[in-house]
């Protein structure tokens, strides 16, 4: 009893008590804190798909014949091709192409049929639109094998090739591209929330001009920003769950790891995240400058992580800066943790790097605290 | 004396045509279900300044919107030069509160931007541009981007966009606040320019010292305008007059007059304290000067001097609404560090009887100074405040008093001089050095989102004050600011006066030894701020040492001591008596036949400071008024003007700041 | 329209001056064309493959060489025993198993070679398997004594962009995200601190209309908008080597008319929110998530699911793309986007009668 008296009176108590209650009167963070977190998680995790199915194929089919015929249909068949128009002739299909009407234009000869019956090789034309890099590249790839299987159903004596692949996908094998996409958009969500909602309370203190009027108190800086940190901490820690909710229900995540263990480190990311947002509030004067050095600050930070392309692909210059990058190491540990089911042990490294982030950003808010008034 | 010129400010209106250029009736505003205006009529003919005056809050804004024709009103009428205001933009000039320059575009260019939004034609563009900027003294500099103003050329830019249209009317909200007492002369002195010409002047003000510039004045409060007319027929109306008291051991002195208020036991009806002297009204000046007298004789107080002089707006406003009940309740702070704190003080000084009580020193500055970058806002301020002390910093915006504030307090580091503070040089940021102080900063330091009673109970927790003494400090404040059963309000739902009043009862329920107010009372209704200014001296009584800033030079009256401050550094330092005394010369107050004629001739023959305009009147100041006053009558006679009346008055605070700016300015 | 014109030019001076948005205009678009062009790669190269060659014969080993043939996969060592550590580790992406009779079964007909990917990357998943399966099919035919069976050879050819260069996809597309964000956001800014300022009030009382008003703003931010064009289309051409395809009539007028439309838009959040920081926030969100998710600048907008792909359809990014795309890499000029102008110009349309309509009274409200 005497320490729960000692707490009451304390000068912290009366500052978290001040913070608690400016937070259930502010109907805008409430709002910051739940709209656009659940609008990203949704746009961003629906929107994004990097499936590769359904191209639409028009076809120029010079033989019109059964064996022709044979060969669409098999194009068609695992559904990455869609047949949308046939044209009578190339110059047509051609046009089509190029208006972006279609993403693969196919010509198959008149002597397709007399080719094949003869014993030689029948050349069709396939002309990819190749103004997405990516797709046409996928394109082509299954273009080339779903021609290997045709010419192999053509030769049954051929049972099969000397070599096979046999590929299995770990992690994900439905390829689900939302499992790919939420883990990290998790990570975003945090980083964008976190940092929007602890600069805007710390800026309007001095917006308003109530920091002053705080600093003059007795309290220490520590104890203020403690005060300010902790209830928005608990809060993020709500959009952690809500984040894993709609992950669990809605994009059915198979949070193969240990879910405390990833409560737990996403608890260290929200950490990071409170830190850049009162690092960007003691840069910043006003509200719109926050909003607009956020800006500066999380596109960087959400490009560079890995959440949305992968790092793998980028140049050396930017994949050394990603190291730099607290969300890759939070998008790493989510990804492991919700998709692999991996140990701690092989985390341990993003771990020390969210700690260092944390450490360091807590540190430089609580020195840069004082001197912000000059 | 007071009866002497109602009938010139009636001739005053009929030398000009009749024609009423406003006109106004029952007109309503209501925010949801808040009215901020409830039935105002009142008729305004042209040529005539015609004042505004109220409090924050009164509806003087919307009453001004609605007349710009820039909100609708709810309900009622008001038409200028007998159109819509819609109708009638073109011919308006309106001067918005914060002036609504561009702050990012020169001089020439707001000006430019202005006149393409009114269609002044482009010929006619140069010539009008070039004549306002010289009128206003601005023509030095046309480039000079606006935000690197002050706030007095601010002000004079923003008449300019006013004027460029040629306006028949001229709306002004609050034209003057946060300019400086200079600047705010020679604004009032334009004006009266302006309403010669024939140009229908409104004005709104907080400051009712200039409001008796006015020709004739509305008092606005809580949306209804509550008596209108010249400043003779409101001090006439108000039938009383104001003694000046001086006396040794004002708080006795104060206690004794005040038990002597009570209706029926005198002729006084009212008393205000000031730092140096006591203000008494009554309505028969003979009776009460015996009565005061015999008051001070029975307390065996020695009278230092009784002066009967004419009372002030700001009287006439203070007793208009007292009648009306509005007077905020006082009740005494309920100390209890402070009493056990005296008494331990007392045994000390029964211990060592042979020590004088000498007050000790609070805050002492010596040669302080603040740069930033290159700008030096603070230049070798040197002062010293003592326990139960009030002491006033007085200035323009921008003089330098918020900068000084702060230094004092340890909020900003200073950049030379030394200060010591409740005894400490350094490491300031203690939190026991800081729980002996209180603070309230220029802007609303509460918590917009939290309701009163958490405002409070964050305050009494953050101070460590112990639990069980909360109640009752909470109750208290929420007496004083007449918000008893109010204290779930959301703080943002008041207006600014009302914040300004639990702000500073936040600020001192820990009962600081150190009080800093930092423009406590901007926005702050008459009768709110004089008990205001009761509780600071309260608190001064019991020991407090109290730093206070403003730039209402009226109340500044309430100091003990003050200090004027401009460009940074202090020009003149004193308590208000000693301050007024070290002006040299005489102010002459002149009632001539044509106000405005005379005005520019003798500005001619005297620095332009030295002459300015008071609604029908002529204020002088003269160094040597015997030889003077000779010149001034021969040249007045030369040009055929008539002179109806002529007396000395006492300087005001603000004629001796002034006159110690404009000295400072001629002579160095 | 002399007054329009006025307000432009006050607008300019004002937006010259103000040193934060000058910085806000020219720096922030460049800095995220930078990140974007660089840091977004669809494709991947140089993807960390680990092999646990169990057979290691002179034929296993050929294999694994021509795996690592290409600059696709770079080796990784196999951190343990099991093939799934380094890839739980993440180190690597996928491993391939050799089995210990590979170079046995080959010689007798048949070998399975096990491919185990790791499929959190979806799309990196799928380029892995097929190029895991187009180097075995390369190593087959190397064989000797494989006889080549008779089928359909596909001969394809990628148009348009036959050297596969992701910065022509993705460069394009930034156009649409960041000449839609910025734009508006300025001309956002611009509105509400008038109103926050005050300033708004002196235009009230005078008598100019709203449409009058908004316009004037336009011109200035629309000429602002256009300079940022300009920049990023030269620091593109400069440092992605994007070049022109088609003759420039079609990307002029359709950049013109897509500039306005932001900054329509902008006009339109301006006229509604009541703060800056609102304005800003506004404009930043909805633009941004809009015109850099529901655009088709990373993916295809046929992948956006149904009600989504709804609201994409709204979205003037998505059609402004189609135009750079056509302008930079295709190069079909009016056949392809003839549309794109008129769509997007309506929009844009609608948008600025919207915000006039807003502020019509030109009046404070209650």
């Amino acid at each position: 009893m005497p320490l729960i008296r000692r707490l009451l009176e304390s000068r912290f108590w009366a500052l978290m008590l001040k913070e608690i209650r400016q937070i259930l009167k502010n109907r805008q963070l409430i709002f910051l804190l739940t709209f656009p977190p659940t609008v990203q998680l949704l746009i961003f995790g629906l929107a994004l798909s990097p499936d590769v199915d359904h191209l639409s194929l028009g076809v120029a089919d010079y033989a019109n014949s059964a064996k022709s015929r044979e060969f669409i249909s098999a194009l068609v068949e695992n559904e990455v091709f869609k047949v949308s128009s046939y044209q009578t002739n190339q110059v047509a299909l051609g046009r089509q192409v190029r208006v972006g009407n279609l993403t693969a234009g196919l010509v198959i000869p008149p002597t397709f049929d007399r080719d094949l019956n003869e014993g030689r090789s029948a050349e069709v034309q396939v002309f990819v639109d190749g103004v997405d890099a990516n797709t046409a590249g996928i394109a082509s790839g299954y273009l080339n094998q779903i021609a290997n299987q045709y010419t192999r159903r053509l030769n049954p004596q051929l049972t099969s090739p000397p070599v096979e692949t046999q590929t299995r996908f770990l992690y994900n094998p439905g390829l689900t591209s939302s499992w790919f996409f939420v883990p990290g958009v998790i990570g975003l969500v945090l980083t964008l929330t976190g940092s929007l909602v602890s600069s805007v309370t710390m800026i309007r203190e001095k917006d308003v001009g109530t920091l002053e009027q705080l600093l003059m108190t007795p309290a220490a800086g520590w104890e203020i920003l403690l005060a300010k940190v902790a209830p928005l901490f608990i809060l993020l820690m709500g959009d952690v769950l809500l984040a894993s909710a709609m992950g669990r229900f809605v994009f059915q995540l198979p949070f193969r790891g240990n879910f405390l263990l990833f409560f737990v480190l996403s608890g260290l990311y929200v950490f990071v995240s409170i830190g850049i947002g009162i690092l960007l509030a003691t840069l910043s004067r006003t509200r719109q400058q926050v909003v607009l050095t956020s800006f500066f600050f999380n596109v960087p930070i959400i490009q560079l992580s890995g959440a949305i392309a992968p790092i793998e692909s980028m140049p050396p210059f930017f994949k050394f800066l990603s190291w730099f990058d607290p969300l890759r190491h939070y998008v790493a540990i989510s990804r492991s943790l919700i998709l692999k089911g991996a140990a701690v042990d092989a985390l341990i490294p993003n771990i020390a790097v969210l700690f260092g982030f944390a450490a360091i950003l807590m540190l430089i808010s609580i020195s840069r605290f004082r001197s912000q008034l000059n | 004396m007071a009866s002497s010129s109602p009938s010139t400010g009636n001739e005053m209106r009929t030398i000009h045509s009749k024609a009423v250029t406003i006109q106004v009736e029952g007109l309503y505003k209501h925010y949801g279900s808040v009215a901020a205006v409830c039935g105002i009529d009142f008729e305004v003919e042209r040529g005539e300044i015609f004042g505004l005056i109220g409090p924050d809050g009164a509806g003087k804004t919307s009453t001004f919107q609605i007349l710009a024709g820039v909100m609708e009103a709810s309900a009622g009428q008001a038409r200028i030069l007998g159109r819509p205001p819609r109708d009638a933009r073109l011919n308006l000039g309106y001067l918005t509160q914060g002036f609504s320059l561009y702050a990012d575009l020169s001089i020439l260019e707001n000006l430019r931007y202005t006149a393409g939004l009114r269609k002044v034609p482009k010929a006619d563009f140069r010539d009008r541009a070039a004549d306002l900027l010289t009128l206003m003294g601005l023509e030095q500099f046309p480039n000079r981007l606006a935000r690197q103003l002050s706030g007095g050329m601010k002000q004079k830019l923003a008449l300019c966009c006013a004027l460029i249209a040629r306006p028949q009317v001229l709306l002004l909200d609050e034209p003057t606040t946060g300019v400086d007492p200079v600047s705010r002369r020679e604004f009032w002195d334009l004006l009266a320019g302006i309403a010669i010409e024939g140009v229908t002047v409104v004005v709104a003000t907080p400051y009712l010292d200039e409001a008796e510039r006015c020709h004739r004045i509305g008092l606005i409060y809580e949306g209804k305008i509550q008596q209108t007319g010249t400043l003779t027929e409101l001090r006439a109306n108000l039938g009383l007059h104001r003694i000046e008291v001086r006396a040794e051991n004002l708080p006795t002195a104060e206690a004794a007059l005040q038990a002597a208020l009570a209706p029926g036991e005198t002729d006084l009806v009212d008393l205000q304290s000031f730092g140096d002297r006591l203000d008494i009204l009554t309505a028969d000046v003979d009776t009460a000067t015996v009565q005061i007298r015999d008051i001070l004789a029975q307390k065996q107080l020695s009278l230092q001097s009784l002066e009967a002089n004419d009372p002030t707006l700001e009287n006439v406003f203070v007793n208009h609404l007292r009648r009306q009940g509005a007077d905020p309740s006082y009740r005494p702070f309920p100390y209890h560090r402070r009493q056990s704190r005296q008494l331990s003080r007392h045994q000390d000084l029964q211990q060592d009887a042979s020590a004088l009580p000498e007050p000790s020193v609070a805050i002492s500055a010596d040669r302080l100074r603040k740069v930033f970058g290159e700008f030096q806002a603070v230049k070798d301020v040197t002062l010293t405040v003592h326990y139960g002390e009030i002491y006033g910093l007085l200035g323009a915006n921008g003089a330098g008093k918020t900068t000084t504030i702060k230094m004092l307090c340890g909020l900003l580091p200073i950049t030379g001089g030394s200060m010591s503070l409740a005894g400490e040089t350094q490491n300031l940021h203690r939190a026991e050095v800081r729980s002996r102080l209180g603070y309230m900063s220029q802007k609303f330091t509460l918590y917009d989102d939290l309701t009163i009673r958490h405002n409070l109970e964050f305050y009494c927790g953050v101070y460590g004050i112990p639990r069980s003494l909360h109640r009752e400090k909470i109750e208290w404040v929420l007496e004083t600011c007449g918000l008893a059963g109010r204290e779930n309000t959301l703080t943002k739902r008041l207006p600014g006066g009302w914040k300004q009043r639990v702000a500073f009862g936040a600020s001192v329920m820990h009962e600081p030894d150190i009080l800093f107010l930092d423009e406590p009372t901007s926005g702050v209704d008459p009768l709110a701020r004089r008990q205001f200014w009761r509780l600071i001296r309260d608190f001064a009584r019991q020991g407090t040492a109290i730093l206070v800033t403003t730039h209402y030079l009226e109340e500044a009256e309430n100091c003990n001591r003050l200090a004027f401050m401009a460009a940074g550094e202090i020009v003149a330092q004193g308590s208000p008596t000693q301050i007024k005394a070290s002006q040299s010369g005489q102010l002459i107050e002149l009632v001539t036949s044509q106000t405005q004629t005379a005005s520019q001739l003798l500005k001619q023959q005297l620095p332009s400071w030295r002459v300015s305009i008071f609604g029908d009147r002529l204020h002088l100041v003269l160094d040597r008024p015997e030889q003077d006053i000779g010149l001034v009558i021969q040249c007045l006679q030369k040009a055929q003007i008539e002179i109806r009346s002529q007396r000395l008055l006492p300087f005001t605070l603000e004629d001796a700041f002034i006159g110690t700016i404009q000295r400072a300015e001629v002579s160095p | 329209m002399n007054r329009i014109l006025s307000q432009a030019q006050k607008e300019l001076a004002q937006f010259s001056r103000d040193r934060l948005t000058v910085a806000l205009a020219l720096i922030l678009p460049l800095g995220i064309l930078l990140i974007y062009g660089y840091a977004i790669r669809l494709e991947t190269k140089n993807i960390p493959l680990a092999v646990q060659d169990f057979d290691n014969s002179p034929l296993s080993r050929t294999y694994v060489e021509r795996l690592f043939a290409t600059n696709q996969f770079i080796p990784t060592p196999l951190a343990g025993t099991s093939p799934l550590s380094a890839l739980d580790r993440g180190t690597a992406k996928a491993t391939v198993v050799i089995p210990p009779t590979f170079s046995r079964d080959v010689a007798e007909g048949s070998s399975t070679v096990q491919v185990l990917v790791d499929g959190t990357d979806v799309n990196n998943a799928r380029v892995i398997q097929n190029s895991i399966r187009g180097v075995t099919n390369f190593f087959i035919q190397s064989l000797p004594n494989i006889s080549r069976p008779q089928g359909v050879i596909p001969r394809i050819r990628i148009w348009f962009n036959p050297g596969r260069q992701e910065s022509l996809y993705i460069v394009p597309g930034i156009f649409g995200v960041v000449l839609w964000v910025f734009p508006s956001m300025l001309a956002a800014i611009s509105v509400v601190r008038e109103k926050e300022q005050g300033t708004a009030i002196q235009v009230y009382a005078s008598d100019l209309s709203s449409t009058e008003w908004l316009l004037g703003k336009g011109i200035a931010y629309w000429l602002v908008a256009v300079a940022e064009a300009l920049g990023v289309m030269l620091v593109s051409f400069l440092l992605f080597g994007i070049r022109l395809k088609t003759g420039p009539v079609p990307l002029l007028l359709g950049t013109g008319i897509y500039l306005a439309a932001a900054v329509s838009f902008g006009l339109f959040i301006g006229a509604r929110t009541g703060n800056q920081n609102g304005a800003v926030q506004g404009t930043a969100i909805a633009g941004f998530l809009t015109s850099f998710l529901l655009s088709g600048f990373i993916y295809r907008l046929e992948n956006i699911p149904f009600p989504l792909s709804l609201l994409s359809n709204l979205v003037p990014a998505r059609y402004y793309i189609v135009l750079t795309r056509d302008a930079f890499v295709r190069g079909t000029g009016w056949p392809g986007v003839w549309y794109v102008p008129i769509v997007v110009g309506l929009i844009g349309f609608l948008l600025f009668k919207v915000a006039s309509k807003i502020l019509q009274r030109m009046q404070l409200l209650d």
